[in-house]
């Protein structure tokens, strides 16, 4: 699982979240991080401000009861499972905090360290599972680059984060020249060696902060964040296109070359929409793509 | 509550529990106070403001009492919550006989504390 397991714990009795948290570290102490919220609208604030993967609720707090949290969550989209926690086992209350999204309910005055455990490690593995499921929905088995929806999501993200800040961003299209023909003549398994292969050369060129997919076939795209400069953008699909045709790609039994046609595009400058952007890039890339007769070259923005 | 492994978990454990029964007086304190000014000021404003504050304070202790392993606390201190979460929820007018009843309900809670306070001295 990547990054830390982060519980919140909402509960008004120090006496008791530093007994969850000894039951806590005890169960797994490298990768789980506890925090505390004294009161509801705390509990709130930080589940509305922060990601949390477990939030253990106490139902009796200061002015409101967990309950209130529940509610305040019930319509939203947060990915926190929430444990609730009563001093006694009332059904109707654990009932209701089922209803309104609970994933369990422990009591506290029976306290029983099995259940507490099992409860823990049943949502360390829902979350382990929805991990696995957003990375196969979100990336290209083939190369490890994004997909199309990753992409698809992180430009919508990528104009609003820009438009909010004044920021500009630049879209590179690539298409992948002469791919059809190993494909072709080597089979799908030399094709595959060649995708990958071009998936780590895109990706070994981009910063951190861009981001990089396969949109599908031989055609590659790349989001770049925060660009102060149009040429920043110019410069990278110069080193991308370079480093995809410069060097030959191995194959089973010998070695084939490719190029790429790229096209670029940026906001505000080419445009302030997503559909015109996307256009626009693609019609540079086919410009370049026409242009040229095996030779790679830059439809300029 | 079962502990069935390792020498620090179980040292870490009865630290914990130590200091939470160190500070068992002032969580009955807390509901003393409450009683006191409930029975000093008995209007209706007060009377709910200090139920609330004693329903509060006895469900933590019903809660962590029991998770410590004292048990008798835990009980007696559920039967004074659920006596105020009864009498916040009665219709008929708040009546003196209340404010003894819970005083004894309090005065039970306070024994079983002195209790497990004379066997850590013991």
């Amino acid at each position: 699982m990547g990054g830390k397991f982060k519980i919140l714990c909402v509960e008004d009795d120090q006496d008791y979240f530093l007994f969850l948290k000894l039951m806590v570290d005890e169960y797994s102490t490298d990768n789980v991080e506890m925090e505390l919220a004294t009161t509801a609208g705390e509990g709130i604030d930080k589940l509305a401000s922060n990601r949390y993967d477990l939030c253990l609720l106490d139902y009796r707090l200061e002015e409101q009861t967990g309950l209130d949290v529940l509610r305040a969550f019930k319509d939203r989209n947060i990915d926190t499972a929430f444990v609730f926690l009563t001093s006694h086992s009332k059904k109707e209350i654990a009932f209701e905090a089922l209803r309104l999204g609970a994933m369990d309910f422990l009591t506290k005055s029976k306290f029983d360290r099995f259940e507490f455990e099992k409860t823990l490690s049943y949502a360390i593995y829902k979350k382990k599972n929805e991990l696995k499921f957003e990375k196969l929905a979100t990336r290209d088995s083939l190369t490890g680059l994004g997909n199309r929806n990753l992409f698809d999501e992180q430009l919508k993200s990528a104009l609003m984060q820009s438009e909010r800040n004044g920021e500009r961003f630049g879209l590179i299209y690539i298409d992948i020249d002469g791919f059809k023909p190993v494909n072709d003549t080597y089979g799908h398994d030399a094709g595959d060696r060649v995708l990958q292969e071009l998936g780590r050369r895109i990706g070994e060129q981009t910063r951190k902060s861009d981001i990089s997919a396969r949109l599908g076939g031989d055609e590659f795209a790349l989001i770049l964040m925060r660009v102060e400069d149009i040429a920043v953008v110019d410069r990278l699909a110069r080193k991308i296109e370079l480093s995809i045709s410069s060097r030959p790609y191995d194959i089973e039994n010998g070695q084939v070359s490719v190029g790429a046609s790229i096209g670029i595009a940026t906001y505000p400058d080419d445009g302030t929409d997503i559909d015109g952007l996307l256009r626009l890039a693609d019609k540079r890339m086919y410009e370049c793509k026409r242009g040229k007769k095996g030779i790679s070259k830059f439809a300029f923005a | 509550m079962e502990i069935d492994d390792g020498d620090d978990f179980t040292k870490k454990m009865e630290a914990l529990k130590a200091s939470f029964a160190a500070k068992l007086p002032d969580r009955l304190s807390e509901i003393e106070h409450s009683l006191g000014s409930l029975k000093s000021e008995p209007t209706a404003e007060n009377i709910e403001r200090r139920l609330t504050q004693i329903l509060n304070f006895s469900h933590k202790l019903t809660g962590s009492g029991g998770t410590f392993g004292f048990a008798d606390v835990s009980k007696k201190s559920a039967v004074v919550e659920e006596r105020c979460e009864a009498l916040l929820q009665e219709a008929t007018a708040f009546r003196a006989s209340y404010i003894d009843e819970l005083d004894g309900l309090v005065r039970a809670l306070e024994t079983s504390i002195q209790n497990i306070l004379i066997q850590g001295r013991s």
